[in-house]
């Protein structure tokens, strides 16, 4: 059994209880597996870097991911990266619209440097370059 | 010249007679004043420290269900206000880890005795006994991955109970499985049992059964690690007052715990089908039965929230639905979940009417199904959010602590995985912002009037704030580690409050300055909920002892 189908096995039997609410006993955290609180390597995410035309980091520009359902948001740290969880509809990068923004920026491209597919374990690095307006 | 000293005694009579009366009128001013205003005080000390700082003493009137506390200042004096106190027999109590109170427990009001009191303490015999939950968890040993799922034993019981087992790991198995049936909303006084089964990977298990089986009694009489503690309080951690009332029955599980506009107290019970109310003036107790709609299920409402004109909702759990208690009638409306959504595994932990007003809706959370639902007040009918419904599998979410905006755009802590989250109210788009912190799982949270979002990251050991209009974060470390914060509110001075099921202490925190204290106290209370009553000066901080039957105010002096 691969590791990713275990968590998938793993995530079945705990619907209930992750729930919790409260989680009596070992419910929540030792149950969940590794999904809720392992340090995330196990799974895809997107990472990448904001910087300006001159290549240097923007700090605190707004990062989006967004499908038509959903949208995750985060800000570039101080050395101009970011890191989101993955979208499950990453397969098909026309249904998935990455942005950033910061106030006297405007976006001016976004690339994308990881190959679109693939099975779904590897990260994907999106780069954006804002300019001063 | 005979005649001169003869004059000199009767003067010195004159004086003499003087003063006696002068004493007299002062002794017959003092003797009433005393009888009205009744004083239990004195000094604290140990052959160990001398003069004790931060020694907890609580006071019981014989034949009340109410209890208080005041904490020793540098020098080890203590003494209880006297508006708390009334003629009486009272009990003493005290709270110093590794201490126990040498020499008599009770004192007569008034007396001289309780006007100065010495207490003397003596090195307690038991102290694994005194230890709170996280000082249990600083001591034993074991990676952070491996004490990680003891936060969740403290849901239902205290982590003394795990240690002074003697399970090996074969024979924890079982014991962990039964665990995980039993409802979130059991204690020691009232277990329930899930009606939908939960399967237990069997690894998982034998990894936590295993681990469990280290830090208990298994191997011998002793454990095998030193027992660490906590500080006891001081500075302005001293500066206090604590009152606790204990409820009428130990099954009675506080909650949620708010005032409303009177200052009435009204609780959630976790266990029981029951609001409950109190008047912290008189001490005066009531219950509100609310209809059970799923007799078989465990009973018990967990969120407390007001809508806008003061009635109360209650979060049904596995009862499922929600409850609105209608503060004029004194009745109780029920939303059941309808049939076609309601399964044995429903439940609603959440609710937050606060906004309805704005849209007629009421949002609630589906924890069998890791959703959000949204109850509209005309029709009675659910519509069903699904938050996570786009995102990668392999992770775990539980939408948690809700608060909403003007307009009822919701927000909500994913308790399962990390981000906050928002639901527009009208076009049901969700968006999540993952906090700084990876895993952090926040759990209850509070809207201010400035747009900021408070909330504690229970499995990161921090409070964070949300601005909902920048869309950023901001977080801070708890002074204790193994804290496990449950919720925060924000007081009108911007100071933020916080409590927890592990540490038995109250964080009152300043995000401005950064300053912190703890206030300890005066018994095991595992805290959820945590709520401010801004209308005193100082403010009035409440919550329930969800475990110990009983609500706990505590009055900060400064």
């Amino acid at each position: 059994m691969t590791e990713r189908s275990m968590n998938r096995t793993i995530k079945a039997g705990v619907v209930g209880f992750v729930a919790l609410g409260f989680g009596c006993s070992l419910a929540a955290t030792a149950l969940a597996g590794g999904s809720t609180l392992d340090d995330g390597d196990n799974h895809a995410y997107y990472f990448g870097s904001v910087k300006d035309t001159n290549g240097a980091a923007v700090v605190n520009a707004k990062v989006k991911v967004q499908t038509k359902t959903i949208a995750l948001m985060t800000q570039s740290d101080i050395t101009g990266a970011y890191k989101l969880p993955i979208l499950a509809t990453q397969a098909n990068p026309d249904d998935v619209t990455f942005s950033c923004s910061k106030d006297g920026y405007r976006q001016i491209d976004v690339l994308r440097r990881s190959a679109p597919g693939g099975d779904g374990k590897d990260p994907i690095e999106i780069d954006c370059t804002l300019q001063h307006e | 010249m005979t005649s001169t000293p003869m004059r000199r005694h009767v003067i010195a009579g004159l004086l003499l007679g003087g003063l006696i009366a002068i004493s007299a009128v002062v002794l017959s001013a003092r003797a009433p004043a005393q009888a009205e205003t009744p004083a239990i005080a004195g000094e604290v000390s140990s052959a160990q420290e001398g003069s004790m700082e931060g020694v907890l003493i609580s006071v019981q009137k014989a034949g009340t269900p109410i209890s208080v506390t005041v904490v020793s200042d540098a020098n080890g004096r203590f003494r209880v206000p006297p508006a708390k106190l009334s003629p009486g027999h009272y009990t003493l109590r005290i709270r110093a880890v590794g201490y126990d109170l040498d020499g008599p427990q009770a004192v007569t009001v008034p007396s001289r005795q309780a006007e100065s009191l010495r207490l003397g303490l003596r090195k307690s015999e038991d102290l694994a006994a005194q230890l709170t939950n996280t000082e249990w968890l600083m001591s034993m040993p074991g990676t952070a991955e491996q004490k990680r799922p003891l936060i969740e034993c403290m849901s239902c019981h205290t982590l003394e109970r795990i240690v002074r087992s003697k399970f090996n790991a074969e024979e924890f198995a079982p014991v962990l499985r039964r665990m995980a049936n039993y409802a979130n909303n059991t204690t020691m006084a009232r277990v329930q049992v899930r009606v939908a089964e939960r399967e237990v990977p069997d690894e998982r298990v034998r990894k936590v059964a295993a681990y469990l089986a280290t830090v208990n009694l298994s191997a011998g009489p002793i454990w095998s690690y030193p027992l660490k503690t906590l500080s006891r309080p001081s500075g302005r951690a001293a500066r206090v007052v604590i009152t606790e009332y204990d409820l009428p029955r130990p099954t009675i599980a506080p909650h949620d715990v708010r005032t409303d506009r009177d200052g009435l107290i009204w609780y959630s019970n976790f266990v029981e089908p029951f609001l409950g109310r109190l008047d912290p003036r008189t001490g005066k107790h009531a219950e509100f039965a609310v209809p059970v709609l799923k007799p078989s299920f465990p009973t018990g409402a967990l969120a407390l929230e007001p809508d806008a004109d003061g009635n109360w909702w209650l979060a049904q759990m596995f009862q499922s639905g929600l409850a609105k208690f209608d503060i004029r009638t004194r009745r109780f409306e029920m939303f059941p979940i309808p049939p076609e959504m309601n399964g044995e595994a429903t439940q609603q932990s959440m609710v937050m009417p606060g906004r309805s007003h704005a849209d007629g809706k009421v949002w609630t959370n589906e924890v069998s199904k890791q959703a959000l639902l949204r109850l509209d007040l005309a029709s009675g009918r659910y519509e069903t959010f699904e938050p996570f419904a786009g995102l990668g599998a392999g992770r775990t979410h539980s939408p948690y602590g809700l608060a909403a905006d003007p307009e009822n755009n919701l927000y909500f802590m994913d308790f399962g995985d990390e981000s906050v989250g928002r639901v527009d109210a009208k076009t049901g788009a969700v968006t999540l912002y993952p906090t700084p912190t990876p895993g952090s799982r926040p759990r209850r949270t509070m809207l201010d009037s400035r747009g900021r979002l408070w909330f504690a990251e229970f499995a990161a050991d921090k409070v964070a704030m949300f601005d909902i209009k920048r869309e950023t974060f901001k977080e801070w470390d708890v002074p204790t580690p193994h804290t496990y914060p449950y919720d925060v509110f924000l007081d009108r001075n911007g100071e933020l409050w916080s409590g927890s099921m592990s540490s038995d202490r109250i964080l009152r925190f300043d995000p401005e300055t950064g300053a912190a204290l703890e206030y300890l106290l005066p018994r095991q209370t595992n805290i959820r909920r945590v709520f401010i009553d801004d209308t005193t000066t100082p403010v009035t901080f409440w919550a329930g002892n969800n475990h110990g039957a009983a609500i706990v105010k505590l009055e900060p002096l400064e």
